[in-house]
């Protein structure tokens, strides 16, 4: 009887959480007629850009030019720009200047970026030689990034003008795990962090002989990273060892002015078999959220680290909450007979696209007691 | 000259046995261990001022990697062929014995088109010289593959080897997929150590693959599969398949036979 009574206080006390998980609707738009939703960025201040596809039949889509649309929203959600954009350039990101940047690459990165103003006047195109934009959190520097598995510079380019202020040449390492793998311009006096190998460091392209920190051996081959927010970055790294069929997978939360790792945790796979890490580390699917960091790499069991407590900067793993997405965001939806599947977008936000309009919520995250 | 004691010798040779067995004992265990290497690069920065060169400066930078014999990093350069992993299931397709996809059991398919969607109404939307983007100068240098309903269709390997790398290319600043990546993608290493890339995916972050493939798990020509296609980091759903021959991005073509391919 006591367990039955303890399972229904528990139910209950699931289905309070639950009601109590009110999302925050952050746009929601109707699509214009013709087209189709593709993607969606936001700024910090709030700018939010609508990429639209038109409506043609697939192998149309892959084989012709084709325009896209672009819309985008002030804080107040007010339309203040709707513009054709020729050349399959496609919406990539908003910069923290609320600068729009569109790239017209495939695969291989950008040949291409195009910048505009939130009014969707174009400031500038300039070749981005098929690398990626990263924008930096503070000033106006853009950085252009080889691809995931490339080996190249890296250019910094004015945000207003796309002028080069500086190129970074790879290291004249030996071999491809010496290449830039991961990069983050800062856009203060030069500053950016790079990842090369196991080693993280910041350094200036102002002051070149400079190395404010450095992190010699993060723990594995760096991989990829993520802007946490304006101060952290999470690094992902391993290792690979196909003889033993061991793989490690890890990633360091490091606080970019001082270089201090606040966190770290590495998972592995033996023989096959993924420990409950691997995978979240593996696909870098983390966030910091109301001073919690969560790693969300599975929707159903979602992991919240309370911020330590013991005065030290960090989030501690031993009071760990098991957590998930509001179910209400997350459930697929079936409307005039067709299946919606709604989509998280980085762990942040939840994306649900109706077919004749798109909403867009602010994840939210309840802890599963 | 004195003669050394019989007990002597049979101490060294003793000693000799032991050391040998330590080092054979050993030595698989040094081969298997992820080793860090530091060595000493140059850092070259470029200065830049209204778009003008203004000159560049370099200074020596210490950095460290991981290596080991084993370790690969996708070009292709490091083998692992000498003793080819057996574990792992070979995700959903597994690996079987039949294979009718490839008669001369070379290790690639005997005809592409037939062979990575396992149906011969296959479309090649882009070739590796089609113009990217289409209006520009640049190149693909790989291949579009596209079916009627591909978006969740399964693709199949069109090589027998071992799995490199099971990912998802993410944005530095927003941890999103990146729009215009490869979305989840996964490599495959063929017998001759050469890389083939099948994009854009149907991943999730517990399964990139969308079928179970693990890094290390065995594939076999036309009969595993590799992934469900998706729209993952493109605009259409399509599968971008790129070959790395000797850590050089190389048209498929040069290696896949062609058995008349429809053009979409």
């Amino acid at each position: 009887m006591k367990k039955i009574l303890s399972l229904a206080v528990l139910l209950m006390g699931l289905v309070v959480i639950d009601s109590l998980a009110q999302v925050e609707t952050i746009l929601e738009h109707n699509i214009p007629p013709g087209w189709r939703y593709k993607s969606f960025a936001v700024s910090r201040s709030d700018i939010k850009a609508l990429y639209f596809l038109p409506v043609l039949p697939d192998e149309v889509l892959l084989t012709e030019d084709h325009p896209g649309r672009l819309q985008v929203f002030n804080e107040k959600n007010n339309l203040i720009a709707d513009l054709i954009i020729e050349d399959n350039y496609r919406l990539s990101k908003i910069s923290r200047n609320d600068r729009i940047i569109l790239c017209d690459g495939e695969e291989s990165g950008c040949y291409h970026i195009k910048v505009l103003d939130p009014s969707g006047k174009e400031m500038y195109t300039t070749k981005a030689e098929g690398r990626w934009p990263v924008t930096a959190p503070y000033g106006k520097d853009i950085a252009l990034v080889p691809g995931q598995e490339d080996v190249g510079p890296v250019s910094i380019i004015d945000e207003d003008t796309g002028r080069e202020k500086a190129r970074i040449s790879p290291p004249t390492g030996k071999d491809k795990t010496f290449r830039i793998a991961a990069f983050f311009p800062l856009g203060e006096d030069g500053l950016y962090v790079q990842g090369v190998g196991a080693t993280l460091c910041l350094k200036s392209y102002l002051h070149i002989n400079e190395v404010y920190w450095k992190i010699q051996d993060i723990g594995g081959n760096i991989k990829s990273g993520v802007f946490l927010n304006d101060e952290y970055l999470a690094i992902r790294y391993g290792t690979d060892d196909f003889r033993d069929h061991k793989f490690m997978a890890g990633v360091a939360i490091v606080e970019w002015r001082t270089g201090n790792i606040l966190f770290k945790k590495k998972g592995f796979q033996t023989n096959g078999v993924q420990d409950r890490w691997f995978s979240q580390l593996e696909s870098l699917s983390v966030l910091v959220n109301n001073d919690s960091l969560y790693f969300y790499g599975n929707p159903n069991d979602v992991l919240r680290l309370p911020r330590r407590s013991d005065g030290r900067n960090g989030w501690d793993e031993n009071r760990s909450v098991k957590s998930k997405f509001s179910p209400g965001q997350i459930g697929e939806i079936t409307l005039g007979g067709k299946l919606i599947k709604p989509e998280i977008h980085a762990g942040k936000y939840v994306i649900t696209d109706f077919g004749d309009a798109v909403r867009i919520e602010k994840s939210k995250f309840v802890d599963v007691r | 000259m004195r003669r050394c004691p019989k007990s002597v010798w049979l101490v060294a040779l003793f000693l000799a046995f032991f050391m040998f067995g330590l080092v054979n004992i050993s030595w698989p265990a040094m081969q298997a261990r992820t080793d860090l290497v530091c060595s000493t690069t140059w850092l070259v920065v470029e200065y830049w001022t209204n778009g003008v060169y203004t000159g560049s400066s370099s200074t020596p930078y210490s950095e460290c990697s991981f290596v080991n014999s084993y370790y690969s990093d996708g070009g292709g350069g490091q083998g692992t062929t000498e003793d080819p992993p057996q574990g792992g299931s070979g995700g959903g397709g597994g690996t079987t014995t039949i294979n009718n996809y490839d008669t001369n059991g070379n290790g690639i398919v005997d005809c592409y088109q037939t062979a990575i969607f396992h149906t011969t109404s296959l479309f090649i939307t882009s070739q590796c010289n089609s113009a990217r983007p289409k209006s520009s100068t640049g190149t693909h240098d790989a291949l579009d593959l596209w079916i009627a309903g591909i978006d969740g269709k399964p693709a199949y390997s069109v090589c027998t080897g071992t799995v490199e790398k099971v990912a998802v290319e993410t944005d530095s600043n927003t941890g999103a997929i990146k729009e215009g990546g490869w979305g989840y993608y996964v490599e495959i290493k063929d017998a001759d150590g050469n890389i083939w890339r099948y994009a854009h995916l149907k991943g999730t972050s517990q399964d990139k693959s969308g079928v179970g493939l693990k890094a290390g798990d065995s594939v076999s020509a036309g009969t595993s599969k590799v992934g469900l296609c998706d729209t993952s980091g493109t605009q259409v759903a399509h599968l971008h398949l790129e070959y790395w021959k000797d850590g050089v991005k190389t048209c498929p073509t040069d290696k896949l036979s062609n058995c008349g391919a429809n053009k979409a």
